[in-house]
């Protein structure tokens, strides 16, 4: 399962830029080409924002996570959970465009 | 003979390879170059907000050590900065924490967490990648 940072829970949705803030995590799964939308509650929060996220995503048994930039804990906890961590051009904007790379795997 | 250099520990590769200026010059601006470990101490100190012996753990070396290679980077920048110089990241004495690889397909980069053999890119699928150290960056 790979975890993508969106604006909005819609699928046109374009990507939000900073991992841990972003409003909605989209969750895809490349075996059933599922997507479902998570809410970051954990957003506007000032400690353990990292932690907290981590523990979220793999409650939904994601392995990687699809990011412009990942923060010093962030990337911390994720290598703690062997989570992969994918760092994007600026230049894929919109979850379809990460959506149908990953449907090329 | 001086005892040799130990390596510097870096997080993760630099987004960008280097920097422009904007504006009028008549000739080719001169270029600074900013090796890895001392854009890692700015990413640390400056962006991350890392305390000076928190850093140093991270990259690997004392926290004076750590304070050498920071006023460096810092001179370096400076000088980009008035002088109006390209700014180019590359070189140093640095490991990656982790294994990192690059998609020339997608140009996405990737770790490798489980140290499982890569032969694709995660993202896209392509086989078109080079895995990131001192020697390509």
């Amino acid at each position: 399962m790979i975890a993508i940072p969106v604006e909005t829970d819609k699928l046109n949705t374009t990507l939000s830029h900073r991992f841990g803030r972003s409003k909605y995590f989209a969750i895809y799964n490349p075996v059933s080409k599922s997507t479902v939308f998570i809410e970051n509650v954990y957003a506007e929060d000032k400690i353990r924002v990292a932690e907290n996220i981590t523990y979220l995503l793999s409650k939904t048994s994601v392995n990687k996570l699809v990011a412009y930039e990942i923060g010093l804990k962030m990337q911390n906890e994720a290598s703690g959970k062997e989570i992969q961590i994918l760092i994007i051009p600026e230049n894929l904007k919109t979850l379809k465009q990460i959506i149908q790379l990953i449907k090329n795997l | 003979m001086a005892r040799t250099r130990q390596n510097r520990i870096i997080q993760q590769p630099p987004k960008v390879l280097g920097f422009n200026p904007i504006g009028f010059y008549t000739s080719k601006p001169k270029t600074v170059c900013l090796n890895l470990e001392e854009y890692e101490s700015i990413r640390l100190l400056d962006y991350e907000n890392l305390s000076q012996e928190e850093a140093s753990k991270y990259i690997g070396v004392s926290r004076p050590t750590l304070t050498r290679i920071y006023e460096s980077a810092r001179k370096k920048v400076s000088k980009a900065l008035i002088e109006g110089c390209k700014i180019i990241i590359e070189g140093g004495s640095f490991i990656f924490k982790d294994e990192w690889f690059e998609c020339k397909n997608c140009l996405c980069k990737f770790n490798n967490p489980v140290k499982a053999e890569i032969n694709c890119c995660a993202l896209c699928g392509s086989s078109d990648i080079v895995q990131l150290n001192q020697a390509k960056l």
